[in-house]
């Protein structure tokens, strides 16, 4: 019969180890180690270099638009004529500045914004319950863009964090392939959250960036 | 011993096929880190699938099932292409497990997220919304699943002997690793439409069309470069050419990724990824057809011997050891093709069970030599 085929067979060993296996498998350790452990120590102490300037446009989604306030981060999504990659109906954007992160969802949803917070609460309530930290929130409260859309959002507040979601829904008109126009909605949720403190310092900021959301007329 | 005898013996000890593959083997070290890096692969993996069961368990549930059908059908289809010297089911299931689990959860998931923000941080976020994925994920996930092709090497040696062998097992680790992300993918998609699972389902639609160009080529591509490169006892190493074929993989891996922003705005956009497709596809054939003739040999010298006993004709071997499409031309000419196609599949188990059995003459290489002659009087 042929035999087990071990890996090897009658070479010297080191603590009970073949030799001959102890490259290799510390070779793909390394790996690992370097994988999950130095890159997100670098990642972490490694600062952005490249803060939002004044004219700057993120996309939220393909026609929708928020202007960044000066000085913050854009650590992920695109800015408006800097990409090649088109940016389509479901995207994120998050802007950081210290502790602050402000993160934008955008996806097509059909309904009120109220029925998109209602929905993102009900997703945040089943993932609070999953990580037993449920996180108090206010009354809901109306908030109008400068182009005049109106969102509905809330604040919530836990041990050491605190902030705000905002939903709006906007109804764009993109062309079809068939060139006709054909009406869709597009819902945005903002997240804003940060340390206690941090978030109410930047609260101009913040409000500034929620206000200048707009959809493409 | 005759010629044709002492070839059987060179072809077992040559291909390693009858051989039995133990991933317990407390002497060697790739045992140890394989099962530790399995272990922090599902530590990772646990905490994302408990968010998904907790706010997207109905999307999680569709993409487990699409998936798992899905991952049948390819384990079928790649089984079915190792059809001569196969790779033994338990090795193929380490393989496929390491892809799962230890690859994305113990290297890519955090390696790919850390690598992707230097990349907004150093080079600004519109760089790397257009190309971030595209230089990280191919780097990180082929070695990520290179890794285990190279642990299971360690684990396996006498077993994989060939380029034709790291092609296979490099498909199933990279399926294994295909189908955890497809999975994820799938919650995630309806993560980002507010839980909508009808854009979970979308995603899985475009998932499975795309399912060929994907991981399980590129590992496959990978797999044969590094057993190219690495050597084995009867195929001497290539070192330039195992380099090639493992930057290929990864460069075919990061213009796939790079597609959307290669094509831009252009209307002709949708071309780039079908082209990059049908290269990838291509590679992946001309590997296979370059990899593959040794099997063959191996297999014709196994069955050679048979041929002498009168067991199997000259025709039939040649059929045997040849392409599928040769074995299918021989069935078709022959006057009753499926007593034809019994006598392949019988004469495909005698062999199996002459490397099983060492080329010994054992009672149960007689009774599959009957077998043989059963078919073919059927």
């Amino acid at each position: 019969m042929a035999g087990a085929a071990t890996g090897t067979t009658g070479e010297e060993r080191l603590l009970g180890i073949d030799r001959k296996t102890i490259a290799p498998a510390l070779l793909v350790l390394a790996l690992a180690l370097l994988m999950s452990v130095v890159l997100p120590a670098i990642d972490a102490r490694t600062p952005y270099h490249h803060a939002t300037r004044k004219g700057d446009v993120a996309v939220l989604a393909g026609g929708i638009t928020l202007v960044p306030a000066q000085g913050w981060d854009l650590a992920n999504g695109a800015l408006l004529g800097q990409t090649r990659t088109p940016v389509g109906d479901t995207a994120q954007t998050e802007l950081i500045d210290g502790g602050v992160d402000l993160f934008a969802q955008a996806a097509p949803f059909a309904g009120t914004p109220s029925a998109l917070l209602a929905r993102v609460e009900r997703i945040n309530a089943d993932l609070d319950h999953a990580r037993g930290r449920p996180a108090p929130v206010t009354h809901h409260y109306d908030v109008t863009t400068r182009q005049g859309d109106v969102g509905v959002a809330e604040d919530f507040a836990g041990v050491s964090r605190q902030g705000s979601i905002v939903a709006f829904v906007f109804r764009s008109r993109p062309r079809s392939t068939a060139g006709q126009a054909q009406p869709t909605s597009e819902g945005v949720e903002i997240v804003v959250s940060g340390p206690i403190g941090s978030v109410a310092r930047r609260r101009d900021a913040i409000v500034a960036m929620i206000r200048s959301v707009r959809a493409a007329s | 011993m005759s010629t044709v005898a002492a070839d059987r013996r060179r072809a077992i000890e040559q291909s390693g096929w009858g051989e039995d593959f133990h991933l317990v083997q407390p002497h060697n070290l790739a045992f140890w880190v394989y099962c530790t890096l399995v272990v922090a692969g599902f530590t990772v993996l646990r905490g994302q699938v408990s968010i998904a069961l907790a706010a997207y368990s109905g999307a999680l549930f569709d993409g487990v099932v699409s998936f798992g059908l899905l991952a049948v059908a390819y384990l079928w289809f790649i089984h079915r292409e190792d059809r001569y010297t196969t790779i033994p089911p338990r090795l193929a299931a380490a393989g496929f497990v390491w892809g799962a689990i230890a690859a994305p959860g113990a290297f890519a998931l955090l390696g790919n997220d850390a690598v992707m923000r230097l990349y907004a941080k150093t080079l600004g976020a519109s760089f790397a919304f257009d190309w971030s994925a595209a230089l990280t994920a191919p780097v990180d996930e082929e070695l990520a699943k290179g890794a285990g092709i190279l642990l299971l090497l360690v684990l396996a040696s006498r077993l994989i002997r060939s380029p034709f062998d790291g092609l296979i097992l490099g498909a199933f680790i990279g399926l294994g690793f295909q189908i955890s992300e497809d999975i994820s993918y799938a919650w995630i998609g309806a993560a980002n439409a507010f839980g909508d699972i009808g854009a979970a389902n979308s995603t899985i639609v475009v998932r499975t069309l795309a399912s060929i160009p994907s991981h399980w080529m590129y590992t496959g591509i990978f797999g044969a470069g590094l057993i190219w490169f690495v050597g084995r006892p009867d195929v001497p190493a290539r070192k330039g050419l195992g380099l090639g074929l493992m930057a290929t993989a990864m460069l075919l891996h990061g213009l796939w990724d790079a597609s959307a922003a290669i094509g831009g705005d252009s209307v002709f956009g949708w071309i780039v990824p079908i082209v990059i497709a049908g290269v990838l596809i291509s590679v992946f054939v001309r590997v296979y057809q370059t990899t593959v003739p040794i099997e063959r040999k191996w297999m014709h010298e196994l069955l050679t011997p048979e041929v002498e006993l009168g067991v199997i004709t000259p025709a039939e071997l040649d059929a045997l050891a040849g392409s599928r499409s040769t074995q299918r031309a021989y069935i078709r000419r022959q006057r009753d093709p499926r007593t034809a196609r019994r006598v392949a599949e019988a004469e495909t188990e005698l062999a199996h069970q002459i490397a099983r059995d060492d080329g010994a003459e054992t009672d149960s290489v007689r009774r599959a030599r009957e077998t043989v002659a059963r078919a073919r009087g059927s």
